[in-house]
């Protein structure tokens, strides 16, 4: 007994037991489905084997194509402007300030509050007839017979400006944690030779935080790859397909037309996705040991 | 030179007002709104004073039941909690002290994907499995789906603090004839307990926080709070009110909880990456 103590199988056992209930099985059950024809509104008739008919729906379906499209035109709107502005903030917050700490834990509150609510509280404020930011909009003359999430043009726009108010915060505490824990020497020097201080900030600060921008880059991109419980409280992927991003597209596709079969297939290739993403980041943080 | 500096200066905290203000006013305007009736909510311009009422409260938690979605969200984000942490810290444990074991580095990669893949991805055969195995809509099933999440958190998050120990006092204990598993207990945990707050914190507010695997594998008896709110779009129209009133409930715990790990909740979430 003694003996197998020292080995890492009785110590992993547990987790590995869950993590094929929970993590493998399904993994198999989606690829059991995705190979058969399998609706759920008629139970009654048997699932069949159909082959590659729904991964061949899936390269052909342009709905899938627009769905793609929508998520990585929302991903394009919201990460550069939430790795902007976070860089932006995370100097401003640098400063040393009275009262600077309480206000870098007000930062963490958009956090860890439930997506499902934060898309509440923007759904509420969003709201054409009596949410406060369109009350305000129409104040200034936008919008006045909609809102701006009932406008197909500015739907998608107005969920990112959701995510950049939740995830901004996140982006700009960990550049932070980067910039508080810079070498002061190089930037003396720098100060001493007469640098400017737009010369500091892109020679000698950029270089030194890319780490951690990457970090935030990729964990944010992850992120908003799979975005759904705001969208879906906002919008529900509407108007029309105009906030339809590829989580809401498979959501739709296996619980609204019941078709489970083409919903796994879906699915298997956005696992695929994040396992490529996953690679990439964890590559990085290698790298940084 | 004094003049532009205090400009400056007083130029920054206007901008820092400013920030916290825009990340403050949604939160703030939610708590109001869950005091509000029904009238004042609709109301345009809103009205700055009001009178505060409890009415969303009590409809909600004591009329229509929702004191039971309550308890089945406390249920299921503790038994979570307990589940993830105990089971992850060992995990976590073989990762940080046995290294080099057969293909130790894809297993810790493995597990990395786990938090990582869309909840879409995985409601499909949860759904189908919970079903199969007649587990659907019982606290037992959802408790094992958010574990899928939680699990890959503490794993990471607590090989980072079994790294910082240092193997010498463990190696010393072993020495004088301590098993594996008393040096874990007796020296290792008690040496960690901060991570494991850390850890267990990030697992609740996960599972807390969870929306779209419980609304797919639960109906009644172990629904949770957040699955619970889609029960407000009625064919009156959305109950705003009383949506806000669960919505500050959902919120409560975990803005307690920033309090006591804001340093390591960073950490958790970007998986070690920021120290």
């Amino acid at each position: 007994m003694r003996k197998s103590e020292g080995r890492p199988w009785i110590w992993l056992l547990p987790s590995f037991f869950l993590l094929i209930l929970v993590g493998i099985i399904p993994f198999f059950i989606l690829l059991y489905l995705s190979f058969s024809d399998y609706f759920l509104l008629y139970p009654d008739i048997p699932r069949v084997f159909v082959g590659f008919k729904n991964f061949k729906n899936l390269v052909f379906d342009p709905w899938t194509y627009n769905a793609l499209q929508t998520t990585f035109t929302f991903v394009g709107i919201a990460l550069p402007l939430e790795m902007l502005i976070g860089l932006g903030l995370a100097l401003l917050f640098s400063r040393p300030f009275k009262g600077i700490t309480l206000l870098r834990t007000i930062m963490l509150i958009p956090l860890v509050i439930a997506p499902l609510v934060t898309g509440l509280i923007w759904n509420q404020m969003f709201n054409p007839d009596f949410g406060i930011v369109t009350y305000l909009l129409h104040s200034l003359g936008l919008f006045l017979n909609s809102g701006p999430t009932i406008d197909p043009s500015t739907a998608l726009f107005s969920v990112a400006v959701v995510d950049i108010w939740r995830w901004t915060p996140f982006v700009m505490l960990i550049i932070l944690s980067g910039i508080l824990a810079l070498p002061k020497e190089p930037f003396e020097a720098a100060r001493i030779d007469g640098a400017s201080r737009w010369q500091i900030f892109k020679n000698i600060t950029l270089p030194l935080i890319r780490y951690p921008l990457t970090v935030a880059f990729l964990l944010r991109f992850m992120e908003a790859f799979k975005i759904f419980d705001e969208i879906w409280i906002i919008t529900g992927g509407g108007p029309g397909d105009a906030t339809r991003v590829v989580s809401i597209h498979n959501y739709k596709i296996a619980f609204y037309r019941w078709d489970l079969g083409y919903g796994s297939a879906i699915a298997l290739f956005l696992e695929y996705i994040t396992i490529i993403l996953c690679a990439a980041f964890y590559k990085i943080l290698q790298k940084s040991e | 030179m004094m003049f532009s500096r205090s400009i400056e200066k007083f130029l920054i905290y206007l901008c820092l007002i400013i920030v916290v203000s825009l990340i403050l006013f949604p939160v703030v305007w939610l708590i109001l709104m869950s005091f509000k009736t029904r009238a004042t909510i609709f109301a345009l311009p809103p009205p700055l004073f009001f009178n505060p009422t409890l009415e969303n409260y009590i409809t909600t938690f004591v009329g229509k039941g929702y004191l039971k979605y309550l308890l089945n969200s406390l249920i299921i984000a503790i038994f979570t909690t307990i589940l993830a942490t105990s089971t992850g810290s060992l995990a976590a444990y073989a990762f940080s002290r046995f290294k080099g074991f057969v293909a130790d580095n894809h297993f810790f990669f493995w597990i990395l994907t786990f938090r990582m893949t869309p909840a879409v991805v995985l409601i499909i055969p949860y759904y189908f499995l919970w079903t199969t195995l007649g587990l659907y809509d019982s606290h037992l099933s959802v408790i094992l789906s958010h574990t899928t999440f939680a699990l890959p958190i503490v794993i990471w998050l607590m090989k980072g603090f079994f790294d910082g120990i240092p193997r010498d006092v463990e190696d010393a204990a072993r020495v004088d004839g301590c098993s594996w598993f008393s040096v874990f207990f007796r020296i290792t945990l008690p040496l960690s307990v901060s991570g494991i707050t850390a850890s267990a914190i990030l697992s609740f507010i996960f599972s807390w926080n969870e929306f779209l695997i419980s609304m797919i594998i639960t109906r009644v008896n172990a629904k949770t709070l957040p699955a619970s709110i889609t029960g407000f779009v009625t064919t009156r129209g959305i109950l705003w009110g009383e949506m806000a009133a669960v919505s500050v409930v959902i919120m409560i715990p975990v803005l307690t909880f920033i309090l006591l790990v804001q340093k390591y909740l960073l950490r958790g979430m970007t998986f070690g990456a920021v120290q």
